[in-house]
């Protein structure tokens, strides 16, 4: 099955140069791309437990997602997909706050 | 794997990446319980609230200082509740000087259980996050008291987990990142 939208989730730090030309290559070969920053500010809203249920309905229905995460300040990077990695639906679907951000970027699409 | 002592390529990284001190601590066999926001807890993800950690360290190391500190943007202040409760102490000096002096870490964030690798420290992760194979897991574990009792009884590879994560595991380069999303069938 193929996903067209995939949203990435940076971890470690704001998207440099690097994460700009996953993205950039992503989109070269039809995937729609959405950043997913790592950034505390931008999940301060719908902290509440139903954000969580919600999101857990539309992602597993409608989002495809990965996430690079930073290895420490170095240029290595960890990537994993929803699929390879069942820590990484935890997090993502474990962190109320975060997953408020994700719900709104959803929504915006 | 690339060429090279596992060893090598640790003390390699371990030198690009931690700060050197000029100076000891000035205390050790301390347990660091590194907390970061307190968001909210979630079963089998994120089980703990913070004071609930720091409760567990206190029942689980009743022969050992406790030194609590502030990770992930938390604020220091956010601490105080904890002062003068005991052995605890608070402490906002940086990470690396913590881990580097520490006995081991009990946290939830992955970034410090990875830093804790760096400096050859075990540690508690108590939270389904990442680089999670190495640090004891209530999780896996079944119960926090085994995680406890174990954390002083392993004698965990860490330069060739180390050399894994980021010579195997880990990619710098974009070609590769494209790859992987075609393998995984998108």
């Amino acid at each position: 099955m193929r996903i067209e939208t995939v949203n990435i989730y940076f971890k470690g730090g704001a998207p440099d140069v690097f994460l700009r030309r996953v993205g950039g290559a992503l989109s070269a070969i039809g995937m729609q791309v959405a950043y997913l920053p790592d950034d505390v500010d931008a999940w301060a809203e719908s902290v509440d437990h139903d954000a969580y249920s919600i999101f857990q309905d539309r992602a597993s229905t409608h989002v495809r997602a990965a996430s690079l995460t930073r290895l420490l300040d170095t240029d290595r990077w960890l990537f994993n997909g929803m699929d390879d990695d069942s820590f990484l639906i935890q997090r993502m679907w474990g962190r109320v706050r975060r997953m408020g951000f994700l719900m709104h970027c959803s929504r915006a699409r | 794997m690339g060429e090279g002592s596992a060893d090598g390529f640790f003390n390699a990284l371990q030198s690009r990446t931690l700060e050197a001190f000029e100076y000891p601590f000035g205390m050790d066999d301390f347990v660091l319980v590194a907390l970061g926001p307190d968001e909210h807890v979630v079963d089998a993800v994120r089980p703990y609230s913070n004071a609930e950690m720091v409760k567990q360290a206190m029942d689980h190391e009743p022969h050992r200082q406790i030194i609590v500190t502030a990770v992930d943007g938390l604020d220091v202040s956010a601490l105080e509740v904890y002062r003068g409760r005991g052995r605890i102490s608070i402490s906002s000096a940086p990470i690396d000087r913590l881990l580097d002096a520490c006995a081991f870490v009990v946290t939830q964030d992955s970034q410090v259980g990875l830093r804790a690798l760096l400096h050859r420290k075990h540690g508690i992760q108590m939270a389904a996050c990442g680089f999670h194979h190495l640090l004891r897991n209530p999780f896996r574990d079944g119960r926090i008291k085994k995680s406890f009792n174990r954390v002083h009884r392993d004698a965990p590879a860490f330069e060739g987990y180390v050399r894994w994560l980021f010579e195997e595991r880990a990619v710098s380069d974009v070609d590769r990142v494209i790859e992987m999303v075609q393998e995984l069938g998108w």
